[in-house]
């Protein structure tokens, strides 16, 4: 998904809150289906792995069964295991929350592989800049210990206070390490701050710099995504479209209202791959005009 | 932030938002929701407090020097949390929070969970995490004095934090699952939970009498070196 890669960190971040909040408020099967599919489809554009996708499949296998065993709500039973009922609404319940469940952890796997730091530290500047500027000494310190961690095993090696190969040796050596390591760490902080604040850092009023511009295509999508969620919520406040579990189920009635509400939705979901399909095509485009 | 001039208007504002939307969000929660949406809610509210928390911090309070040191412990507890199974994030985070003070306790909590669940996956359970574990590292803060001063109180803290953080995330658990929060329904993910909560906790008080300590040591050193 390069569209999500390359635009402003907020405007998907409302993509986000948005999809989540609502496929959860709605806890309808028609909305969790759409969720899924769109998530599955993105996280497979995202160059998402196997391994995790597998995860999750062992996630969704375990909330649809425990659900039925736990809640004994619902006034269809289907079989008795001992006492207690296995209910045709605990069932479906199960495998809606299983896949609402799924849905939500594709999405923020889509999510997570294409927030990296920098766009980490744009999106918590305006709520924190302490936290933000937090965030980015934590990025510089990583790798910064980590090659300082490599250069002191290599002096403890070097004195020859490697130890053995035994495990209980192993973990002193890990902590000699460790607490060198943490000892460096500390006074290098230490000096870190004082040479901050001999630059001035939080004297003067603090200066911005965003590496994120606001681009057209942003103001685009972002127009799209705001009327499409006023008009998921707006025509669903005045026609019920929650879906009824227990005591039975209760179908939403299909009117006009709860069309527009559920295909506003359903076009959310989709507005990044609608966005990116449209990128693609233009480019194949332009390529064939060259 | 850029746009507003005055500094105290904007504060107020970087306050009063999230104050605004937190008590908008549980009224309708309480009103709208009929009572079935209590993981979306929970989601919702733990995010908002979250950041009516992180936009209360000021920087020039905590001072630059508090500041980097949180940094540092959270480079250290990130790089902890790649132990299997034993992960020592959150004994530092209490370390920090009695060392360094209350405030800079909840930062490192909370932004240390963030981090280090970019590399084991972001989840609607972020926020719930974030705020238990700024909260253990802020109530270490204010615990500073007895904390650092007997190791009985140090190990009891390490136990209560354990089944506090385990006891917090089941309320996630419980929603998630069956979607309701009932009293029955939260009992049993907390006893579906309890070899995890004993090893969470054992394995606190093993890394807080381990870790505290040489800390400790280590802070003071550094305290009348550079005359902190």
């Amino acid at each position: 998904m390069t569209w999500f890669q390359k635009c402003n960190p907020f405007v998907s971040l409302i993509y986000f809150i948005a999809v989540t909040t609502l496929a959860a408020v709605y806890n309808n099967p028609y909305h969790t289906a759409v969720t899924l599919i769109c998530t599955v489809i993105m996280f497979i554009m995202c160059g998402g792995k196997r391994k995790t996708a597998l995860g999750f499949f062992v996630i969704f296998i375990l909330t649809f069964i425990v659900n039925p065993i736990i809640s004994k709500k619902g006034a269809t039973p289907l079989l008795f295991i001992g006492n207690d009922p296995i209910t045709l609404e605990a069932i479906v319940y199960g495998l809606n929350s299983a896949s609402l469940i799924a849905a939500i952890l594709f999405l923020f796997r889509c999510f997570t592989e294409m927030t990296d730091s920098e766009k980490l530290m744009y999106l918590l500047s305006p709520f924190s800049a302490t936290a933000a500027l937090t965030v980015s000494a934590v990025l510089r310190f990583t790798p910064l210990y980590v090659r300082q961690a490599e250069q002191i095993a290599e002096q403890q090696t070097a004195l020859g206070a490697q130890g053995g190969k035994s495990i209980p040796e192993k973990i002193k050596h890990g902590g000699r390490v460790f607490s060198a390591l943490s000892t460096w760490a500390l006074e290098n902080g230490i000096v870190t701050a004082d040479s901050m604040a001999c630059r001035g850092y939080g004297t003067g009023r603090r200066s911005f710099y965003t590496a994120y511009g606001f681009k057209k295509s942003d103001g685009l999508f972002l127009t799209f995504e705001l009327i499409l969620i006023v008009s998921t919520v707006v025509p669903s406040l005045f026609s019920s479209c929650t879906f009824g579990y227990y005591p039975g189920i209760v179908i939403p009635e299909l009117n006009a209202l709860f069309l527009l509400s559920a295909s506003s939705y359903a076009l959310l979901v989709l507005l990044p791959l609608i966005f990116e399909i449209t990128d693609r095509i233009k480019w194949k485009y332009l390529l064939q005009k060259i | 932030m850029t746009v507003l001039k005055n500094k105290n208007a904007r504060n107020i504002i970087r306050c009063a938002v999230p104050a605004v939307l937190t008590v908008s969000a549980v009224l309708c929660a309480l009103f709208a929701s009929d009572g079935r949406k209590y993981a979306v809610i929970t989601v919702i509210v733990t995010l908002l407090t979250l950041i009516l928390f992180l936009s209360g911090f000021d920087s020039k309070r905590i001072g630059s020097r508090r500041l980097v040191l949180g940094a540092v412990f959270i480079t250290l507890a990130v790089a902890g949390r790649f132990i299997p199974q034993l992960k020592p994030l959150t004994a530092l985070v209490i370390i920090s929070g009695m060392l360094t003070g209350a405030e800079t306790g909840f930062l490192v909590g909370s932004l240390s969970v963030l981090i280090s669940n970019i590399f084991f996956g972001n989840g609607p359970w972020t926020p719930l995490q974030m705020v238990s574990m700024g909260l253990i590292g802020f109530f270490a803060g204010v615990l500073s004095k007895p904390l650092q001063k007997n190791k009985i109180i140090l190990a009891l803290y390490g136990v209560l934090c354990g089944i506090f953080y385990s006891m917090f995330m089941d309320i996630w658990t419980t929603c998630s699952a069956t979607g309701s929060l009932e009293f029955a329904e939260y009992l049993k993910s907390v006893t579906a939970a309890v070899p995890f909560t004993i090893i969470y906790s054992v394995s606190n008080v093993i890394y807080l009498l381990l870790l505290a300590p040489p800390f400790q040591r280590k802070l003071g050193r550094i305290a009348e070196k550079y005359g902190l």
